[in-house]
């Protein structure tokens, strides 16, 4: 009885078991920055990590986004500058119960002081506005990020 | 009925124990593990999902009467967006890769929300970086009024000043799942794990 019993229980525990288990999350969108990594660019404190852009069509709109961690006090992304396009801004995204609302970013992006600020989707992001060529998946190009302490940072941004 | 493992000693009461115990773990079986439990929100209970007539990126009509028998995820944007937007179809690109052979089984529906700069050519070359299959609809504003209304989409035009953009669209980043049958059935969030929405859509698909 008792053997009969235990038996029931184990399959009660295992026959859902399979249908629960939860895998990785996939989406761009929640990937979290990978700090191990070698920064790209970094100048008084500050350091770029992942510069990426999405593609797009020359004349039409792209954005870029990066990982940048800061080692000394409160720093801010004050502009980003290129010729990739013939405007170049930062933006961010306000979820509003499922809303979205784009909105320049005002004053800049702040990064705390010894803090990680992540530029991604749906959240802060460099916008460029009127691409003057194609960005195929593999191209490069240069912008250059202005800090308010730490200055101008040349990053090479490469399109996926 | 006679078990060899029921010892004719044990009392009637424990038989009887014992049976019911056999009843709810069969139906345990049947019910527990046939049901999936959706990953997004359950439209509860669903309902028909609006019809509509628009415009696809070839600028012929699309009814989505042509919709029927398929799962379709439609959701709103629109090009000059450059991060909601692309972040979107480049997840759903991916859960049709997942898909494999079943992606003939999901449609894919994007309206856009600025049908004053969204050509059809324009909406073709946006979609087409990332999924050539993807339906892109625009159309005539009023017929466009009605399907963000049903949908939720709460299309509103916002000027940015001081921005090369001019204006803004904000709308709602929701996916919204419709069954083969075409009822509304699941609401995806923004950034929802791909995972969770091929598994939703696998569900939905092997009705």
């Amino acid at each position: 009885m008792r053997t009969f019993n235990i038996i029931l229980v184990t399959m009660f525990l295992t026959a859902c078991g399979g249908g629960m288990n939860h895998s990785a999350h996939m989406g761009m969108a929640v990937a979290t920055p990978d700090l191990a990594t070698t920064p790209v660019a970094q100048s008084n404190g500050i350091a770029i990590r992942d510069p990426w852009a999405r593609q797009g069509t020359n004349g039409d709109n792209s954005a870029a986004y990066l990982v940048i961690t800061n080692a000394t006090s409160a720093d801010t992304l004050l502009s980003a500058t290129g010729d990739v396009a013939t405007s170049v801004e930062l933006h961010t995204v306000i979820n509003e119960n499922g809303m979205m609302q784009m909105i320049p970013a005002e004053g800049g992006v702040p990064v705390d002081a010894n803090g990680i600020q992540s530029l991604k989707p749906g959240s802060f992001h460099i916008m460029l506005i009127g691409l003057r060529k194609d960005l195929k998946s593999g191209d490069s190009f240069p912008l250059t990020l202005t800090f308010a302490n730490a200055g101008p940072i040349n990053v090479m941004f490469e399109v996926r | 009925m006679h078990y060899p493992w029921i010892h004719s000693n044990e009392s009637t009461a424990m038989y009887t124990f014992r049976t019911w115990m056999i009843a709810v773990i069969t139906l345990f079986f049947l019910v527990g593990c046939t049901n999936y439990t959706f990953k997004s929100a359950v439209i509860e209970p669903p309902d028909a999902a609006f019809p509509f007539v628009l415009t696809d990126q070839n600028g012929d009509t699309f009814s989505s009467n042509t919709l029927d028998g398929k799962v379709t995820l439609v959701f709103f944007g629109y090009t000059n967006c450059p991060d909601i937007c692309p972040a979107t179809l480049s997840d759903l690109q991916l859960v049709k890769q997942r898909l494999g052979e079943r992606a003939d089984k999901l449609a894919i529906v994007f309206i856009t929300v600025d049908p004053e700069r969204d050509t059809p050519e324009r909406l073709k070359r946006f979609v087409g970086l990332y999924d050539t299959t993807v339906i892109a609809l625009t159309g005539h504003p009023n017929a466009l009024a009605s399907v963000y209304q049903a949908y939720g989409a709460g299309a509103q035009r916002r000027e940015t000043p001081g921005s090369a953009l001019v204006y803004a669209m904000d709308h709602t980043s929701t996916i919204t799942a419709i069954d083969k049958t075409g009822l509304r059935r699941l609401l995806v969030g923004f950034g929802a794990p791909i995972d969770d929405v091929v598994a939703d859509v696998s569900a939905l698909i092997a009705e």
